[in-house]
């Protein structure tokens, strides 16, 4: 049995029917056909499904879409401004903190998240943010650099 | 201090080699628009899953699929009677037939399990729900056999036998150099202790994944996450059809570490769709990952090694059992690795190496980043610390009396031809270290730890590794490469547009690289054995020069102007030493094309070729060249918990060139941190064959907040047998690690630990506290 | 995840409604983070027949300070109980404990009602697939005994005498430390008393009974409250041992304390000898030292997790140092 939900993805607003068991990257992925968010463990472990839900960052493979009726959800797909990097994709393209990419979309979203609550977050706040989203390519430091670089933040 | 000038990154010779430049599937990758495996879809495509065993070791009484087959929206349920040729052997996407040993890839288990997580049955249903349900009605009769999983006790005669033959050992090889018995009466200290190494996760973020359709030529197309899409020949002789009619593109891969190795869902896929003349998508769950893929071998080295006093190695007697698992696979060649590495980067006069590789009823053991290598450089390394301890030498000192150097042997009879700077890396390591840090509280130790490592790059020369490349200049100058590689995220495909920018004057953003495909690319061979950049940069390189050559006359004619004063960069040509004497790029291909000269180039690049070896003496050539390096590692111990924190990490290599540096340290950051996973907190615990560990919350990687800062020290001797004098450092880079961690925790807290991973258990009955 | 219908309760009263109408066929969801996988990887032969949501309900998201207590609405996520300066400041091994728990997205999720209430941790009962049916499962062994038990109680088993599984919150061994209370719809407990072992049981709630509210006295004058928690990495993972204590001194000396470990036992462990130890004496490197020894002198390891109780005892040890 399907049920309708209003979620707000990326600025754009959908109605979507939905089944109880469907999972928020389920329907991101495989409904709206968002793919940048990735499966990557689906239990909660790996992060590489963050996505931001009403201003937080959560891994969407345990959210059920039909508790996402009404909530504003930004994916990787979302961050771009009319074809242009987000400062903080920018950083990552600049700093070699990409890999095989799997966990770049979610590793992202988690430093935008950091960076809003706190624009000069020193290296052990940004390690602790993505802390939640496990890269086994880069050993972390080109991420972290990357985050550190972003224009705007401040030495602590 | 003064700055050897090879030890600097920047190379003012070339425009792009060495530059760190961000590679150019960075962009994709950042918008999200990287269209991984499972990021394909089909109209009206299946949903395939898979059937695993129960058991670990089971005869199969029965499978009675009627009740899954009579579910509507179920298309197919297959089972190895279903398989064409259920039974294969394979050489592993091998091109040159070798003696030795040969697999046998079983597509789907038949009369006998051998493991838990074997694939039984394959469904393909219209959603993944009816297709889980249809698993779900399947029903197997077993008999549960007592199975075997000490492959110690596998050896013996009469162990359970795991497969159809009548031993449990694979193979078998040994190393004889001079003699042993000798060497060890000339020594004055010998140190003798067996290390034991765990099973190991490749913990990949994209877990396996494909989707195959057929298309109006009839042709199976595969879209898989693979590091092999040469396995299109073992798809083909599985169906019982020709090799052209099928065809294997590898998209993007998130992650491989020598996983992706062997077939994963290629030929489940092409059964599938073959059955039902559907597209099916097949994707694993993580736990499905874990428990039915391979995993790196877990060893058994007894390692007995001796030096005079003054610190000079006089001999070494290694035994190698290494745990095979359920089925062969990669084991002999992993094994083979490890017989060769096995004495280390150090000039040993006598040497004798037996190893064995075992099949059991644990899940199989494959490929895995360092491929048999990083277990025996734990061992070796440890036992340097060791004899250094019982000699009071500094570890730096011993290696450095030990090291092998250029134009050396090692112990198979193999010379050095390439640049061995071991030395230089391990003294670079341990300067940059510094001084110990003092402890944060009485109960904490600091140890430091030193470690070097060999690996080769490149695959055995007896397997006459070949790869192609095809470089085309475009009417408008840009630059097409067209190129089998598989790039799961080294930035393979990457490197090959530095190189052709590098040859051709083309920017980086004005060169597309096509990867990945056996119907439209020239096959490149594996993305593995640490072995693209050497084998197809070496071909990409060939190719571009040839491009180059062939637009040479035209330019010298148009610019008046002899060939060899003409420099290609900027998309112009120009007369050196007279850059305004210069024309665009563009307008010499045109008038190229006009005259009818070739603007394109497909080069094979041929590694050395070898025979095989003789695997009673080990004496010959196995491998093209090696990369040495060092880890220098500072930890501290908390003697109260065992809880080990690694304070400082050192890595020091020789990559040869750094064709990209920025990828090049991302190499070297990442390899360290899967080594000191493997060293600290990684393991796939299994009892009798069932995986303890089937998730990310057992199986422990190392998070953002354990990894330590890496400080990368990148030597580049330029004397590597890759493009421009690269070495390979994918594989490499992780090999010293574990080692480095136990010698420095051995240093923390004055006793050694022969087991990894160091867990606080093991160190807390070090320090006797249990 | 097979399928299961899914119900939004509006009010308590709602929600107690559907749990009595299905009567053990449903489940309670809030942050939805334990019982998601335990539905994906089914590690239990019964599947929920539906889903009882609570996030719907107004009200019961809140951190406030009322009546001389601390009170925290069930729906609370453990990430706002970690930055929450009053918990930080009055009750710190809760902030502590909560910051420890999971990885930052989890904590976004997790609200601190949904961590006490979460299912226990042993990797034979949690094998996906039901592949261990054990004796918490209604098997007939446990599987830790023989096999690998190097996460597993070190106080012995229970459960007709033989689960060996541990409790992993690091939530509870704070509550029990402050000496929290939990409110449900139907009734108040002591912390202490929440946590009870049985077959598919980690504590007291009846069927149709449900967690509101979790209250928490302002600590004393003089008292001062710990969390320290060991686990293999510095995030994600659950607990290889915590332990939590409150002590409440005067003049140097230690008039009262509690102190809880958990992960070494199928629910949370009160160590009162421990308490007794320090109870009376100045906090220094020698009382806290008895602690460490008292609380784990009733210890029984197994064969693979001695080590445990070395990390227990030197957890007991530090948390107490740490409200010195």
């Amino acid at each position: 049995m399907r049920k309708l939900i209003n979620v707000t993805i990326n600025g754009v607003e959908y109605e979507l029917g939905v089944k109880p068991n469907l999972t928020l990257l389920d329907l991101l992925r495989y409904e709206v056909g968002l793919t940048g968010t990735k499966k990557g463990c689906e239990t909660g472990e790996c992060g590489a499904c963050t996505v931001i839900l009403d201003g937080k960052p959560v891994t969407s493979c345990l959210v059920l879409a039909v508790q996402a009726n009404g909530k504003k959800i930004l994916t990787i797909e979302g961050l771009e401004k009319d074809g242009n990097l987000h400062p903080i994709q920018q950083a990552f393209v600049d700093k070699g903190a990409i890999q095989c990419g799997f966990c770049t979309s979610g590793m992202i979203l988690s430093a935008k998240h950091l960076l809003e609550q706190n624009p000069s977050p020193s290296e052990a706040e940004i390690r602790k943010s993505i802390s939640g989203n496990l890269c086994r390519c880069t050993g972390y430091q080109k991420i972290v650099q990357a985050i550190i670089s972003v224009p705007g933040r401040t030495e602590k | 201090m003064k700055k050897d000038p090879k030890d600097q990154l920047s190379n003012y010779e070339y425009q792009f080699i060495g530059k760190p430049v961000p590679r150019h599937d960075a962009w994709d990758k950042v918008f999200g628009r990287t269209k991984y495996a499972d990021d394909f879809d089909m109209p009206g495509m299946l949903f395939g899953k898979v059937l695993r065993s129960s058991y670990p070791a089971a005869k199969i009484l029965s499978i009675d699929t009627s009740g899954a087959e009579k579910m509507p929206g179920v298309a197919a349920v297959l089972t190895a009677k279903d398989v064409p040729n259920n039974e294969t052997v394979t050489r592993f996407g091998q091109t040159h037939q070798v003696g030795g040993f040969e697999g046998l890839y079983r597509v789907l288990a038949d009369k006998k399990v051998r493991f838990m997580g074997e694939a039984v049955a394959l469904v393909a249903a219209e959603t993944e729900e009816i297709a889980e349900e249809a698993l779900a009605r399947i029903k197997v009769e077993y008999e549960q056999l007592p199975g075997v999983f000490d492959p110690l006790e596998a050896m013996n005669p009469d162990a359970y036998q795991v497969g159809e033959g009548d031993s449990n050992i694979i193979c078998n090889y040994q190393v004889r150099k001079g003699d042993v018995k000798e060497g060890f009466s000339r020594s004055h200290v010998v140190v003798e202790n067996t290390y034991r190494v765990p099973f190991v996760e490749h913990a990949f973020l994209e877990p396996e994944s494909g989707i195959a359709w057929i298309d109006d030529s009839e042709i199976i197309t595969i879209r898989v996450s693979t590091q092999v899409i040469e396995h299109f020949r073992d798809v083909a002789d599985v169906l019982g059809i020709p090799h052209n009619k099928v065809r294997v593109i590898a998209p993007m891969v998130g992650g491989g570490f020598g996983s992706k190795e062997d077939i994963t869902v290629e030929t489940f896929l092409a059964l599938l769709t073959w059955k039902t003349g559907k597209p099916v998508k097949m994707t694993w769950t993580r736990e499905g990952s874990i428990i039915s893929s391979s995993k790196r071998h877990p060893y058994v080295m007894k390692y007995k090694t001796g030096a005079t006093r003054d610190g000079k190695l006089m001999a070494m007697e290694a035994q190698l059992i290494s745990d095979a698992g359920a089925h062969v696979y990669l084991s002999p060649w992993v094994l083979l690795y490890s017989t060769v590495d096995a004495t280390g980067p150090y000039d040993i006069p006598n040497v004798k190496v037996d190893s064995y590789t075992v099949l059991t009823n644990n899940t199989f053991t494959s490929a895995n980043r360092g491929f048999g290598a990083p277990q025996v450089c734990f061992a070796y390394e440890s036992q340097m610390d060791e004899l250094a301890r019982r000699l009071s030498l500094s570890p730096l000192e011993i290696r450095k009396r030990n090291y092998l150097r250029k134009g050396d042997a090692l112990a198979t009879g193999r010379v050095l031809e390439y640049g061995v700077e071991t030395e230089k890396t391990a003294i670079k390591a341990l300067e940059a270290l510094g001084e110990p840090s003092m402890p944060s509280s009485p109960t904490e130790k600091i140890g430091q730890g030193l470690a070097s490592g060999m690996m080769s790059y490149g695959r055995m020369t007896f397997l006459h590794d070949t790869s192609r490349s095809y470089v085309g200049i475009e009417l408008d100058g840009s630059v097409t490469v067209r190129c089998g590689v598989q790039d799961i995220g080294g930035g393979q495909a990457s490197s090959l547009a530095s190189i052709a920018a590098e040859i051709l004057g083309v920017p980086m953003e004005e060169i597309k690289v096509f990867i990945g495909d056996t119907a439209l690319t020239p096959i490149a061979g594996t993305t593995t054995a640490t072995r693209m950049l050497y084998m197809s940069g070496n071909a990409t390189l060939k190719a571009a020069t040839e491009v180059k050559k062939s637009l040479l006359p035209k330019a010298a004619e148009m610019l008046e102007a002899s060939p060899e004063d003409l420099v290609f960069r900027d998309k112009k040509v120009f007369v050196r030493g007279a850059p305004a004497r210069a024309i665009p790029l563009a307008d010499v291909v045109k008038a190229c094309a006009a005259d009818g000269v070739q603007l394109y180039n497909v080069a094979q690049f041929n590694a050395p070729f070898r025979e095989l070896i003789d695997f009673k003496t080990g004496q010959g050539q196995v491998f093209p060249d090696f990369t040495f390096g060092s880890h220098a590692v500072e930890v501290a111990v908390d003697t109260e918990t065992g809880k080990v924190r690694v304070l400082k990490l050192v890595a020091c290599y020789d990559v040869g060139q750094a064709i990209n540096p920025l990828s090049a340290e991302g190499q070297i950051e990442g390899g360290a941190l899967y080594g000191l996973g493997y060293a600290l907190t990684e393991e796939v615990i299994l009892d009798k064959g069932i995986t303890l560990t089937p998730s990310f919350s057992e199986y422990l990687v190392p998070t953002s907040v354990d990894a330590p800062h890496v400080k990368t020290i990148m030597l580049e001797s330029r004397d590597g047998a890759g493009p421009f004098g690269a070495k390979g450092i994918g594989e490499p880079s992780c090999n010293s690690i574990a080692p480095a961690v136990a010698n420095a925790v051995a240093n923390a807290i004055g006793a050694r630990i022969l087991d990894l991973p160091l867990t606080p258990e093991k160190i807390l009955r070090s320090l006797q506290k249990l | 995840m097979k399928r299961f219908a899914h119900l939004n309760a509006r009010t308590l009263d709602e929600a107690v409604l559907y749990l009595r109408r299905y009567g053990g066929r449903a489940k309670i969801i809030a942050g939805g983070t334990d019982v998601l996988g335990r539905m994906k990887d089914e590690i239990v032969p019964t599947y929920p027949e539906a889903l009882i949501n609570i996030k719907t309900i107004p009200g019961l998201d809140f951190i406030e300070e009322r009546e001389g207590s601390l009170k925290i609405g069930a729906l609370t996520k453990l990430e706002d109980i970690a930055r929450h300066p009053v918990i930080k400041a009055k009750f710190s091994a809760l902030a502590e404990a909560a910051r420890r728990t999971a990885s930052p997205h989890i904590r976004e999720m997790g609200t601190i009602a949904g961590n006490i209430c979460q299912d226990i941790r042993c990797w034979y009962y949690r094998a996906p697939n039901n592949r261990f049916p054990c004796l918490r499962k209604g098997g007939g062994r446990c599987y830790a005994i023989e096999g690998d038990n190097r996460y597993h109680s070190i106080f012995g088993a229970s459960v007709d005498g033989g689960c060996l599984a541990v409790h992993p919150s690091d939530i509870a061994p704070a509550l029990i430390a402050l000496d929290a209370k939990i409110r449900t719809s139907e009734r108040k407990i002591k912390a202490e008393h929440f946590f009870e072992v049985g077959v598919c049981k980690t504590n007291v709630l009846e069927e149709d009974e449900i967690v509101t509210e979790i209250e928490i006295s302002q600590p004393p004058v003089g008292s001062k409250s710990a969390f320290i928690k060991f686990a293999a990495r510095e995030t994600i993972d659950f607990p290889v041992v915590n332990c939590a204590a409150t002590i409440v001194g005067s003049e140097g000396t230690v008039q009262a304390a509690r102190i809880c470990l958990n992960a070494v036992y199928l629910k949370p462990y009160r160590v009162t000898s421990a308490e007794q130890a320090i109870i009376g004496k100045t906090i220094s490197d020698n009382s806290v030292e008895d602690a460490g020894i008292e609380a784990v002198r009733q210890a029984k390891p197994l064969a693979r997790n001695t080590y445990m109780v070395q990390i227990a005892r030197t957890l007991v040890k530090r948390a107490v140092l740490a409200c010195g």
